[in-house]
């Protein structure tokens, strides 16, 4: 199954993780926001270690 | 933290590498703690309720999820901590680690970020000196018999003492501290702990009505002892008082 074809799947895991009311606020909200598309392990490692947030992952083949 | 993986990039390989998963198949989804532990790793996507409870499980584990202002104030405390502590300044530096306590007690904060986990270590060293200096010190007084037991319990009270200001800030030494000072002052010692105390409290003046108020306490105090021991610390203590002035 192809990334691309997940963003549905990626766009309700954003909004349960912003849903649980646990987030963190501004800065690291829109930096994880951000993270979503795009590739960047090392920032959500970064962003991850800073506030304490679990990192999801979906791998998958790039097309 | 949403982030997709290309399996066929260098960066999965050590992913996967770090991260043990079931499956062969993709897509895998993992959810790993910022701590680096694997909460889950499983090839194929979840359907139905199946991905909302495997999140709100993932998450259950994951610990306190900190705010921007949270982590700001763990990695301040943690440098001033430093500075203080390199500075042989031990009572400051502890009241800086407590600076964290709205987020959560030093050596028990329930967040897996980096500095929660790096507060909660340099905690946990401190209550480690303290449990390790008591230990010392209760075979200190196990010693103190013999014609060198009263030197013996007085070098312990003082040792004591200084232990007591150091670390008594840190609220998870303060019940251990309490027992070995009730352990300390007990009986025939109550006398000589008081001593031990009006010198050590001498020790710590600074101000200069402090140094006045400190040599008048000692002055009374070597009139007033029947211990050599004590006497001769506070004759001590009342030299380098007078030097300071």
């Amino acid at each position: 199954m192809h990334l691309l074809s997940r963003t549905a799947l990626l766009a309700c895991v954003v909004m349960l993780f912003a849903a649980n009311g646990q987030a963190a606020l501004s800065q690291t909200e829109s930096s994880s926001k951000k993270t979503v598309a795009t590739n960047s392990l090392e920032a959500a490692k970064e962003l991850s270690a800073a506030s304490g947030r679990p990192i999801f992952a979906i791998a998958g083949r790039s097309t | 933290m949403p982030v997709k993986l290309d399996v066929s990039s260098p960066e999965y390989r050590q992913w996967s590498a770090d991260h043990k998963s079931e499956g062969n198949s993709i897509p895998k989804l993992f959810v790993v703690r910022a701590d680096g532990e694997t909460l889950y790793g499983k090839s194929g996507s979840l359907s139905g309720d199946a991905l909302p409870s495997m999140l709100a499980s993932a998450l259950r584990h994951s610990g306190k999820i900190l705010t921007p202002r949270d982590a700001t104030t763990l990695t301040d405390a943690i440098a001033k901590f430093k500075e203080l502590k390199e500075s042989g300044d031990i009572p400051r530096a502890v009241k800086a680690l407590n600076r964290v306590s709205k987020i959560g007690l030093p050596g028990k904060i329930e967040s897996y970020a980096a500095s929660a986990s790096e507060v909660n270590t340099l905690a946990n060293e401190l209550v480690a000196t303290v449990t390790d200096s008591l230990t010392e010190l209760d075979k200190n007084l196990d010693g103190a018999t013999g014609e060198d037991g009263i030197q013996i319990r007085v070098t312990t009270m003082m040792k004591f003492l200084q232990l007591q200001n150091d670390y008594g800030g840190l609220r998870q030494v303060k019940p251990k501290l309490s027992v070995f000072q009730k352990a300390l002052s007990k009986k025939n010692n109550s006398k000589l702990f008081r001593e031990a105390k009006t010198v050590f409290a001498a020790k710590q003046a600074k101000t200069k009505s402090a140094k006045t108020k400190a040599i008048e306490k000692l002055n009374a105090l070597i009139e007033s002892t029947e211990n050599e021991a004590i006497k001769s610390l506070a004759v001590e203590v009342l030299s380098l008082l007078g030097t300071a002035n």
